[in-house]
């Protein structure tokens, strides 16, 4: 099926999209921890906190939710839910792969980490979305953005840029 | 590379000079922190130490764990405790120091928990030296003995282990830990003897058990013997020999376990002459209950071997998950009634030497030491998790005295008896109540005053710390109070850090030669966190006036 992208989604759906994958990937992560009893034992915790397990899992589960989705479509759950793709800023394709791993989903769990005491790294990340190419920094580091899909959003009115390609 | 091309490639002027921006700031704050975090005031000229007559060697002042202060190395009385001012104070970085202080000729060595140890010059409080090794949580007190190289210091950091380290320098000679356990707390204050170095061991299960998630517990406490010199594990005795068993299960996945528990975060005592180790233990984690929780220890210093076990509070189980109403907690939780206090080998009065322990229970208890045996058992107040009796009792031979501290914070009391908080002062012979001097809970609108920490007893009087921040010198003779100060106020110190006085809890504080030092402020479970590090010294009361006006601008409210 075809569709119509516009780019720069709407921060709020942006925003609504972040919220579901935030808690979607850590409860995936509850889950997954307890059915493996990684972090379940004396042993984890040898040599302190086992930050290497708790990372491990949080991968795990980001690529187990969002890995297939990403590839194909460049899309999380969250982005899949509220009609929104993650796109080459330069040339509107799906980024590869490896892009989105590595250099945009690295910056996934700032939030997280603002929950900690880390809440000015969010606001470095975020800070970028009131620029005039409405991007995070994850995104002007990655070289992407979210655009909406069309049509099942309605066009965004300042939208100015003309409807790209369909798939 | 087109994806290093691809990064900056597509951004507008602007935005390119934003992302520079903004990781230069980044960058640089993170430098200029590290910077900071180097840099302390108040160092001293001169970095030497004068290492000569350290004290004390023991956490309880003696092997025998009295915290008693013979009159060579006291000069604080009854009859002059009134003369106590304040020299000086010191900001320390932690809000929760939990040190005992070692004082040689010029200097006191004290541990900054996280910070690391220091080497204060005691006229000035300038910092002679700083260890500052990233491990070095200190958690203990500080330990001393005249090694080949010099004088070495050894204390315990809660998660690596003991460390040895050299007085003159600062520098860590060895470290070591056990691997007898997976997640061992070295929380308590190790003993020196017989050319080893005998560390009690805790556990981080007692935290953990907070995780719903965690499967709570398969450790046990324990005490571990090193080589003083070379810091290579002797012996290790685990509080409990069973292997830990799955009992149950929660949230369909997480498996639960026991036995465990039964730590040991006190110092031990040690009787040269039978050659003995005694330490209490704490309760047990998870179900099944041992014989071996809320227990007094008896073990073969050379060998590790267990001689007698006298447990005083059957079936105890309680872990921090209770405290949460978490699933970890035991299904019919105990009192958690520990012994915190080391026990105390004193002369009972009729020639014989019978070792005294005090009980979170508030009970105090008197054991023949070969045996185990109770002589008799006293109790004092309505107890709880916090004590009863907390941190350490002390005991005077010359007088027939055994004192006892009570806390009785409001805690999970267990029994009838009601709150007593105050300083207790029983017969060493029969546990009976020569006099007693209660805080006054009634007119106190500020924290619970309760004796919690540690005391210290010497010619005529005993000191004990409140967790309101009071500090009093009762007198032996009939518990009157010789002397008091509020340390709950802020201070001007000398290294500029502001300090702020607090609870008086854990190690309590230290009389030697002619200075009263004790830290004021510990935050932990639940008390009232400061940062003062206080040292008092006797003013002569010719010149009282003229010194009590220059320390007034020491201390302000």
């Amino acid at each position: 099926m075809s569709e119509i992208r516009q780019p720069n989604a709407k921060i709020w759906r942006r925003a609504l999209a972040g919220g579901i994958d935030f808690c979607l990937v850590p409860a995936f992560a509850l889950l997954l921890m307890l059915v493996t009893g990684l972090l379940e034992s004396a042993e984890a915790y040898t040599g302190g906190f086992p930050y290497l397990r708790v990372f491990f899992l949080g991968v795990t589960s980001y690529l187990i939710l969002n890995g297939w989705l990403l590839w194909q479509r460049g899309q999380t759950l969250g982005k899949y839910w509220l009609k929104l793709k993650i796109v080459n800023s330069q040339d509107g394709k799906t980024p590869a792969l490896w892009k989105l791993i590595f250099l945009r989903a690295l910056f996934f769990g700032l939030p997280h980490a603002a929950l900690i005491g880390f809440w000015y790294l969010v606001l470095i990340d975020w800070v970028f979305l009131f620029g005039k190419d409405r991007c995070c920094l994850h995104d002007l580091i990655a070289g992407t953005s979210v655009a909406s899909v069309a049509p099942a959003l309605p066009v965004a009115p300042e939208a100015k840029t003309e409807p790209q390609s369909a798939d | 590379m087109k994806s290093s091309s691809s990064v900056m490639r597509g951004l507008t002027f602007f935005s390119k000079v934003q992302v520079v921006l903004v990781l230069s700031v980044l960058v640089l704050s993170i430098f200029f922190q590290s910077i900071f975090v180097q840099v302390h005031a108040a160092d001293c000229e001169e970095s030497q130490a004068d290492l000569a007559g350290a004290f004390p060697q023991y956490w309880g002042i003696d092997e025998h764990s009295t915290r008693f202060v013979p009159a060579e190395h006291t000069t604080i009385n009854a009859t002059n405790v009134h003369q106590l001012k304040l020299k000086w104070a010191y900001g320390l970085e932690s809000n929760s120091p939990r040190s005992y202080p070692l004082v040689t000729k010029d200097t006191i060595f004290f541990g900054d928990s996280g910070a690391g140890l220091l080497a204060l010059d005691r006229e000035t409080g300038c910092v002679r030296w700083r260890h500052e090794d990233s491990e070095a949580d200190v958690a203990s007190a500080i330990l001393s003995r005249v090694t080949e190289s010099g004088l070495t210091l050894y204390f315990t950091s809660r998660r690596e282990g003991v460390f040895a380290v050299d007085a003159a320098t600062g520098k860590t000679l060895w470290k070591a830990s056990i691997d007898d356990e997976p997640v061992p707390l070295y929380s308590g204050t190790p003993l020196l003897a017989q050319g080893k170095i005998f560390v009690p061991i805790s556990s981080e299960e007692i935290g953990l058990s907070l995780n719903p998630f965690y499967g709570c517990c398969t450790t046990s406490g324990g005490m571990a013997a090193f080589d003083a010199t070379t810091g290579e594990q002797l012996w290790y005795l685990p509080t409990i020999e069973e292997p830990a068993q799955v009992i149950g299960r929660h949230f369909f996945f997480v498996e639960e376990w026991g036995p465990s528990g039964v730590p040991v975060w006190s110092a031990p005592t040690f009787d040269a002459e039978s050659g003995l180790l005694f330490y209490g233990t704490g309760e047990n984690y998870t179900e099944p209950a041992t014989l071996t929780s809320d227990a007094i220890f008896a073990v073969d210093a050379a060998t590790g071997q267990r001689r007698w076990v006298k447990q005083f509070t059957a079936g105890d189980t309680f872990n921090m998950g209770c405290v949460i109403g978490g699933p970890n907690c035991p299904d019919s939780p105990g009192p958690d009634l520990d012994f915190g206090a080391p026990p105390v080998l004193a002369n009972n009065g009729r020639g014989e030497t019978v070792l005294y322990a005090g009980q979170k229970s508030g009970h105090v208890h008197a054991m023949n030491p070969r045996t185990g045996d109770v002589y008799w058992s006293k109790h004092l107040s309505r107890g709880g998790y916090l004590g009863g009796i907390h941190w350490g009792i002390a005991a005077d031979e010359q007088a027939g005295l055994l004192y006892v501290p009570i806390s009785d914070f409001p805690s999970g009391g267990h029994s009838d008896l009601p709150a007593v908080p105050g300083m207790f002062a029983l017969n060493l012979s029969d546990g009976t109540i020569r006099w007693k001097n209660l805080q006054d809970t009634d007119s106190v609108a500020g924290f619970w005053p309760g004796l919690s920490a540690g005391i210290v007893a010497a010619q005529g009087l005993v000191v004990a710390g409140d967790l309101a921040g009071g500090i009093a010198a009762y007198s032996a003779q009939d518990g009157s109070v010789l002397w008091q100060f509020d340390t709950a106020k802020t201070f001007t110190t000398v290294n500029g850090v502001p300090a702020t006085g607090a609870s008086i809890d854990s190690h309590g504080p230290l009389l030697v030669d002619d200075l009263l030092i004790v830290a004021s402020g510990y935050g932990g479970v639940s008390m009232q966190p400061g940062n003062a590090l206080l040292v008092f010294q006797l003013v002569e009361d010719s010149v009282d006036a003229s010194q009590t006006n220059s320390l007034e601008g020491v201390a302000s409210e």
